[in-house]
């Protein structure tokens, strides 16, 4: 069963004409900011807080 | 005199594809509270994928209507999920909600009939139960249709899967569904406390404001050191 999945696949990612996703590679994962979002660094510095709080809470206890 | 500044997320003339169309998933769901655990759950799976999520709750252009914004997206996606669990009867007029199908059918419309980019399409069906689909759009059958029974754990599987699916060895190195179910939860729980330090209500938070939270969450959670 899965050999025939996996022909399957693979006879339909030769047909492809257009390339796949390089998903590691440098495109954007979110969309551009716009009116009401907040500032980007803003919430890059509230998650790396929590985890560095967090981090100084485990090493105290 | 200046120039009039350029909008901030310029989309291609119509026909053209967006540059970023390999990679970037239209979400095709409720958007409403009560629903909002598994749209988050499939925002974040996608982000977790490293794909980019795209759904009509991004930010307005007042001057396009509604469905004009759903063909642009849908045209700027290769990817789509669609859910159509909420097709039911509604209390208040008796009649069901029918805009998931109706976005569900403009994907697979541009798929079919579209140019050479836009026949790459691959879409992912969602419902509450399996087969449930067949008392209302049965012509939908041959698709890829999964059952979430209403869990985010279980929605979050079944993006990780059709896109492993699709992506064959590209994707081997993504977390297991399971694992990302595990991050979400975690980052569900984190995400009151990153919400009060930005001063907003966490169920408030916009599309993209979400999105980031959970970019930023992911690669700080995935780096290694103190921070995880």
């Amino acid at each position: 069963m899965l050999k025939q999945v996996s022909k399957k696949a693979k006879t339909l990612a030769a047909k492809r004409r257009y390339p796949l996703p390089d998903l590691f590679g440098p495109h954007p994962r979110v969309i551009p900011r716009g009116e009401g979002d907040l500032p980007d660094e803003d919430i890059q510095r509230a998650i790396e807080d929590l985890f560095r709080e967090r981090a100084a809470a485990t090493q105290t206890s | 005199m200046l120039p009039p500044p350029k909008p901030h997320n310029r989309r291609p003339p119509l026909g053209k594809t967006a540059a970023s169309y390999d990679t970037d998933v239209f979400i095709n769901c409720p958007f409403d509270e009560d629903y909002r655990p598994i749209r988050e759950a499939l925002t974040f799976a996608v982000l977790a994928c490293n794909l980019r999520p795209r759904c009509a709750l991004e930010a307005n252009n007042g001057a396009m209507t509604r469905i004009d914004k759903i063909v642009e997206l849908i045209r700027d996606c290769r990817w789509g999920i669609h859910d159509v669990s909420r097709t039911e009867i509604s209390e208040e007029h008796g009649l069901p909600r029918f805009n998931m199908p109706l976005e569900l059918g403009l994907f697979l419309g541009a798929h079919r009939f579209g140019r050479a980019e836009q026949r790459e399409k691959s879409c992912l069906v969602l419902d509450r139960e399996l087969f449930r689909y067949q008392r209302f759009i049965s012509d939908i059958a041959g698709q890829d249709i999964i059952a979430h029974a209403g869990r985010p754990d279980h929605a979050i599987e079944a993006v990780r899967n059709w896109l492993s699916d699709e992506l064959g060895h590209l994707a081997d190195d993504l977390d297991g569904g399971t694992a990302i179910a595990r991050q979400f939860a975690r980052f569900q729980a984190d995400l009151p406390d990153v919400s009060h330090r930005l001063n907003r209500d966490p169920s408030r938070l916009t599309f993209r404001d979400y999105c980031k939270a959970a970019e930023g969450w992911l690669a700080t959670d995935r780096t290694p050191g103190p921070a995880s």
